[in-house]
């Protein structure tokens, strides 16, 4: 369902089945709707079983990069000699996606059970769930619903009465972007900076205050307790294209489209049918420009690419980009295309952590020299500078920001260069908030 | 008194280079501390003029609620983002004398503190107007003209740029990096109140509400 909309006919729903259902934020009206069944069946399980099951399933991580979540379960040590750590990672803060806010504010009680089963599956005492600071709505009502579970015994020293200890706890970010990678959000929870960690050791070894963890994101969680409620078979059987990207996924589309919102469709859906069908097409009876398909990190799409592109991990990778977190940035024909991609360039300069050179002084000589472009002084040579300079942040660093930044740079030079050299040969000039004449 | 840096790309530069350099300082007045700021280009001179008796933050209920955080860490170090949000909380802003606080009750350095207060941009290194309005203007929110509410937002509460503080010491308008809502472009959070599609029309009737 793509609140604040009515579902469509050609959406999947299953993690949005009870947004914008008020009754399903509390404990009996989660009960009343089949809530945490799958964590009693899971709490009878060994914890080796559900991973097998979420393993066969297919599901892969939706924060990103996409690997698959039984197989990251799975490094976890069999053997338990030191505390493990489960981390939910709410730091939802790619430009383009707002999917797990949708999530924790519907469903609270959902990604609680979803938590608590992946908890027992990796054989963790606590789960951080870190929730962006600005947040603040997500966060009172998954603190009522915390609050609700304890009082409730599904979690706590006697998690479901069955005598074993399971405690979750929410901890507030104070507004970086780099705390959603994962190895940040670990140095976040134990008070430090938000600075990402050299890998290996990967964080199944040595993890949050140096204790085997795993990370995982809210959605990718939240697919769990149906996985088991509803059989691997069932979620592998969610697939419209390529048999490795199975079960469904919330699209957040965003920007020029008429109804933006959150539509949860197949894996392997035509991009194509979310924007026109689904989302109504563009605003005003403009044309598609370009599109983001997985939010502000992947290289852009033009018109054809997007027309023709399939939204599985598969699918998007053969047009040149990525699935991402699905976060679905949307620009008509009246977009200015250098101003929104020195604004994106602005954004990772701004959140950059400063750990790495080629990030810290990458992301903001990008954002100088195309701010320079806009204003009318950049050099016939500038486009060539910035490709060098994206080649230089390009699988240099320890995380992925400064990649991130480069993407939408040469994918916007790439396919929209006439624009660039509009500005350059001062065939345009700068206009109000990024509209071109 | 001591210096702080505003953010280098704080503002797009077309808006940087209509604004021009303001030098003209002012003053506004908090509970028990006077403070006069000037903004001269990009660097913002705070002058504590008059040093109050520093008042702790950690006692009584505040302690209490400090302790049953630190029961959810296995290091005392952990709870410093949340103890930082308390003294917000309670302060308002968080000042070198609350970061000397924090630092002893957690058993960590004052330079320790400090970094990590720097780190993170939620956390107010200055006094902030009663009201602290922060606009997302990230690329998706742009496209629906999230800038036009920017320049509302200023117009309508009197601040004369971007970080700076109305004179009445009502209101600070900033320029957020995504707020994560961005199919309700434009949100903007007043405080801790978070607010979808608000557009320059809707900002005198937005601002009704925060008086």
């Amino acid at each position: 369902m793509g609140y604040p909309h009515q579902p469509h006919a050609k959406e999947t729903v299953v993690l949005s089945q009870y947004f914008g259902d008020p009754e399903a934020r509390t404990y009996q009206g989660w009960v009343k709707r089949g809530g945490y069944a799958a964590l009693r069946t899971a709490l009878a399980r060994k914890p080796a079983e559900i991973v097998e099951i979420v393993k066969e399933s297919g599901l892969r991580g939706r924060g990103g990069a996409g690997f698959p979540t039984g197989l990251k379960w799975s490094f976890m040590p069999k053997e338990k000699s030191k505390p493990h750590y489960l981390c939910c990672n709410a730091d939802e803060s790619e430009p383009g996606t707002f999917k797990d806010r949708e999530i924790m504010r519907w469903t609270p009680h959902g990604l609680i059970e979803a938590c608590a089963i992946a908890q027992y599956a990796i054989q963790a005492e606590v789960t951080y769930i870190y929730i962006r600071g600005e947040f603040t709505e997500p966060l009172a009502i998954m603190q009522r619903a915390l609050d609700e579970a304890y009082r409730e015994g599904v979690l706590g020293a006697n998690a479901m009465g069955t005598g074993k200890r399971l405690d979750m706890y929410l901890h507030r970010g104070a507004g970086a972007y780099i705390c959603g990678e994962e190895t940040a959000l670990m140095n976040s929870i134990e008070g430090r900076r938000g600075n990402p960690r050299i890998r290996p050791p990967f964080p199944a070894a040595v993890g949050v205050f140096g204790m085997p963890t795993t990370i995982n994101n809210v959605e990718t969680l939240a697919a769990v307790p149906h996985i088991l409620n509803r059989g691997a078979a069932w979620y592998k059987s969610l697939c419209l294209s390529n048999p490795k990207s199975t079960g469904t996924k919330l699209f957040s589309v965003c920007g020029h489209v008429r109804r933006p919102g959150n539509y949860e469709v197949t894996m392997g859906f035509p991009l194509k049918d979310l924007l026109y069908d689904l989302c109504g097409g563009m605003r005003g009876g403009r044309t598609l420009k370009a599109c983001i398909p997985g939010g502000s990190s992947v290289p852009i799409l033009n018109r054809e690419e997007t027309e023709s592109c399939l939204l599985d991990y598969e699918g998007c990778a053969t047009q040149g980009t990525m699935l991402g977190s699905g976060g679905v940035i949307v620009f008509d024909d009246s977009a200015d295309m250098v101003y929104q991609i020195m604004r994106l360039a602005r954004f990772y300069a701004h959140e950059s952590c400063a750990q790495c050179t080629q990030c810290r002084e990458g992301t903001a000589w990008v954002t100088k020299i195309l701010q320079r472009i806009l204003a009318g002084d950049g050099h016939q040579k500038d486009l060539d500078l910035l490709l060098d300079l994206s080649e230089q942040m390009t699988g240099k660093t320890i995380c992925v920001l400064s990649d991130s930044c480069a993407a939408p740079v040469v994918s916007g030079i790439r396919k929209f260069r006439q624009e660039f050299e509009a500005y350059l040969t001062g065939a345009r000039r700068p206009a109000g908030a990024g509209v071109a004449v | 008194m001591f210096d702080v840096r505003c953010p280098m790309l704080d503002t797009s530069l077309r808006d940087h280079r209509a604004r021009g350099v303001d030098t003209e300082p002012f003053e506004y007045r908090t509970s028990n501390i006077e403070y006069r700021i000037s903004n001269i280009g990009h660097r913002a001179t705070i002058m504590n003029t008059h040093t109050a008796p520093y008042d702790p933050v950690f006692t009584g209920e505040t302690r209490q609620r400090l302790d049953r955080v630190l029961e959810r860490y296995p290091t005392k170090r952990a709870a410093l983002l949340p103890a930082l949000w308390m003294v917000q909380e309670t302060r308002g802003w968080i000042s070198d004398a609350a970061m000397t606080e924090v630092a002893e009750v957690l058993e960590l350095t004052p330079a320790y503190v400090k970094g990590v207060v720097t780190f993170y941009t939620m956390y107010h290194q200055h006094p902030v107007g009663k009201h602290f309005i922060q606009v997302c203007t990230t690329t998706p929110c742009n496209l629906c003209g999230a800038e036009e509410v920017v320049r509302a937002l200023l117009k309508h509460t009197g601040c004369r740029e971007l970080g700076a503080t109305s004179p009445d010491g009502k209101y600070t308008v900033t320029e957020v990096e995504c707020l994560g809502a961005c199919g309700f472009a434009t949100p903007i959070m007043v405080g801790e109140d978070f607010l979808e599609g608000v557009t320059a029309e809707k900002v005198p009737e937005v601002l009704k509400r925060y008086q």
